[in-house]
């Protein structure tokens, strides 16, 4: 139930696609300045709870709320729910939408604090990693035109701590000789990591890792593992990430969130998970074979 | 494969080629109509079938001499597409190279003669045009075929202004420009949820609306007759260029009368104007704003996950791209001195758009060269004048078994670090 300390909160969300019911009323929350997993069989929905609280799909019904910088946001709000009946006779609430509809999107989402990595990695293949990586940093430059075109002292100084800012991810994240390649000609495993250091760049609160360690292999996973914990403990973000490789969950994360068929079937610490008897057949016991 | 096997098929290969080119072009340039009756030109024709079967056969035999093969390959191989990221600084040669070719064109309004002048200005007109469009498709990735529609608008602004309120060029041109703009953010609004193919047709429609309300809303726009401005339209700040008045420009200046004195003031105006938006395409390449239009172009739904605004951007790009397209408008009005709906058809558009792509979409440089080609190309070609649009298509399909990706490779910017 929603507590104080939590940064995201899921109430109630159910997602539908035509005759799809993707989520079934779920509830959970997301504790500050923790790494929370998702795990759950192929299917079973967590994408597409990324996906709602990043603001990429409107809920059928439900609440996300989020503890920003400015306050408790709702996601679906923020972007613009779809009218219902009830808003053409209270022209405050029409208005609101409206603004929302018309002014504001899935960008606004990444504005308040959350950034998000995706399942099949979304990098800007023709650009440059550096290049990435200051797309991502976008707010702190300063878009005048003028400025940019003469190239003025004020625009130079904010574009150099960008440029830092960027390089000192890509140290981070053990990119720095690939930071002049073109992005879409790294190695696998470096998207990866590239993603998530592009994320990071938006200086995010909340940070959602969809499956970062797919397709690495042990030692990259057991890297990547260092970088996700420094990030809570070293960066104060908090971590939400949806991941298959057991190992990992289990070593890094503080609590569980166990969806199959688009519900929460079982959700606590890693220890609890292990031994849950619904986790083991829903899960688990096919996972097991696996590693 | 024997030496003797191969020379063989060639043999076969160039038969069936000359029998190809007799199929196209004996009808195509051997015969030309004159209303019912026709006249052969055979000639011509031939000519035609036999350099193209020798070519076909010479790269034949230099496709089967090795000595030859290598360095014939190295020139017409693909080159590698992928845009390349620039070197830590620009070569003592391509800077004096660029000094060269920018000098070059301040000197020669001088020294050439008025026709091939105005084919300059009308080629100074594409590169603008161009670099508009270069926004658009090349950096945003929104593939607008209705480019032209931008253009009729910053001509007919220019014209209308005068024939309505008799105002200066250098007053209407910055207006027409910024009306562009807005017709460009106008349109931009119903595609700003489209994509692709759908967006193409979209914006191919809205071409032709402005097209047909040019000709069809005839108290406006005169219709197909037109708007026919003064002769000299442009003025030099205010100095007419007249031949007659005590106070124009040749009198002031204490000089003969020429023609060419407005073509060389319009030249040199227009490209001081393009060189300022070249240098303004080359720094948004470091942009944030040209940033995030490249990353639209890349990956859309990665951009809104970094909370770029991507209504807004597209909105800017469209925006942009037509205020471009309107001041070239705007000059193209004042060089031909009339405007009508029939200047302003698809095939600019579709002629813009070979331009960029040509060029290397996104490739400044690329689609400066490639717009200043395509203008001159046809003028150069003129005395084939049979076969201009053949060899225009000719150089075009090379062009893209050659380089698929344009011209030239496209210049990613490189960022160091700082020292600190
Ligand atoms: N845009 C969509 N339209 C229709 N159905 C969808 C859409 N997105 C997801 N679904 C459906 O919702 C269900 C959950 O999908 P989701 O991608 O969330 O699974 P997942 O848990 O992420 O699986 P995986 O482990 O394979 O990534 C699936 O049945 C899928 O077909
Ligand atoms: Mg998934």
């Amino acid at each position: 139930m929603p507590t104080s300390d939590s940064v995201l909160s899921i109430k109630n969300l159910t997602m539908r696609f035509g005759g799809i019911l993707a989520l079934s009323d779920i509830s959970f929350n997301v504790k500050k300045n923790s790494i929370t997993a998702m795990i759950g069989p192929n299917g079973a929905g967590k994408t597409t709870v990324f996906n709602c609280c990043t603001g990429f799909y409107i809920a059928t019904s439900g609440d996300i709320e989020f503890e920003s910088k400015k306050g408790l946001k709702e996601i679906a709000t923020l972007i613009g729910r779809d009218f219902i009946w009830g808003d053409f006779i209270s022209p405050s609430k029409f208005f609101t939408k409206l603004y929302y509809k018309m002014f504001s999107g899935s960008f606004e989402i990444n504005r308040i604090g959350i950034a998000r990595t995706f399942q099949n990695v979304r990098l800007f293949k023709e650009m440059t990693v550096i290049e990435n990586l200051l797309v991502a940093q976008h707010q702190k430059l300063n878009w005048n035109l003028f400025s940019g075109t003469f190239n003025t002292k004020s625009y130079q100084k904010k574009h150099e701590e960008c440029i830092d800012q960027a390089f000192f991810w890509l140290d981070k994240l053990g990119l720095t000789k690939d930071a002049q390649a073109l992005a879409g000609s790294l190695a696998y495993g470096k998207t990866r990591r590239l993603e998530l250091a592009r994320a990071m760049c938006t200086s995010p609160l909340l940070v959602c890792l969809d499956e970062p360690a797919a397709g690495l292999n042990a030692r990259e996973t057991e890297e990547l593992s260092g970088i996700i914990k420094d990030l809570r403990d070293e960066f104060k973000v908090t971590v939400f990430l949806i991941e298959h490789d057991m190992r990992m969950v289990m070593d890094i994360s503080e609590k569980i969130i166990v969806l199959d068929h688009g519900e929460v079937i079982a959700e606590g610490a890693p220890k609890d998970i292990q031994s849950n008897q619904k986790v083991i057949e829903a899960y688990l016991g096919v996972s097991d074979d696996e590693l | 494969m024997s030496k003797k096997e191969s020379y063989k098929k060639l043999f076969k290969q160039t038969f069936l080629f000359f029998l190809v080119t007799v199929f196209i072009f004996v009808p195509l340039v051997g015969i030309k109509l004159l209303g019912w009756k026709y006249s052969l030109r055979i000639p011509n024709a031939l000519f035609l079938i036999f350099g193209l079967t020798v070519i076909r056969f010479m790269i034949g035999v230099i496709n089967l001499t090795p000595r030859l093969r290598g360095p014939f390959r190295k020139v017409f191989s693909q080159v590698s597409y992928l845009p390349h990221v620039a070197p830590t600084s620009i070569s003592q040669r391509k800077k004096s190279l660029l000094f060269l070719v920018i000098a070059l064109s301040f000197v020669l309004p001088f020294v050439i003669e008025q026709y091939w002048l105005s084919v300059m200005i009308t080629a100074l007109i594409y590169v603008m045009l161009s670099l508009g469009l270069n926004i658009v498709i090349g950096f945003a990735g929104l593939l607008d075929l209705g480019y032209v529609a931008f253009f009729a608008v910053g001509a007919y602004g220019v014209a209308l202004l005068h024939h309505f309120f008799q105002i200066d060029f250098w007053l209407a041109m910055p207006i027409a420009a910024f009306l562009a703009m807005l017709v460009g953010g106008l349109l931009a609004f119903p595609v700003l949820r489209m994509h692709g193919d759908y967006l193409a047709i979209v914006t191919l429609g809205f071409g032709e609306i402005i097209r047909l309300l040019l000709n069809n809303w005839t108290e406006f726009t005169r219709g197909p007759n037109g708007v026919i401005l003064p002769r000299p339209y442009i003025s030099f700040f205010g100095i007419p260029f007249d031949k007659n008045s005590p106070n124009s420009f040749h009198n002031l200046l204490g000089i003969e009368y020429s023609l060419s004195h407005k073509s060389i003031f319009l030249y040199l105006c227009l490209l001081l104007i393009v060189i300022a938006v070249t240098y303004f395409c080359l720094r948004l390449k470091k942009m944030p704003l040209g940033r995030s239009w490249e990353a639209l172009r890349e990956d859309e739904i990665a951009c809104r996950s970094m909370g770029i605004n991507h209504v807004t951007i597209k909105l800017f790009a469209f925006g942009l791209g037509a205020f471009f397209g309107g001041i070239g408008g705007g000059f193209f009005a004042a060089l031909t001195e009339f405007v009508s709906p029939s200047s302003f058809t698809f095939i600019e558009s579709a002629l813009v758009v070979s331009i960029v792509v040509l060029g290397g979409l996104g490739s400044i440089p690329g689609v400066i060269i490639a717009a200043v080609v395509m203008t001159l190309l046809p003028e150069v070609l003129r005395d084939i004048a049979n076969v201009r649009v053949l060899m225009f298509g000719v150089v075009m399909v090379v062009m893209m078994i050659w380089r698929p990706r344009g011209l030239t490779r496209v210049l990613r910017p490189r960022f160091n670090k700082t020292s600190k």
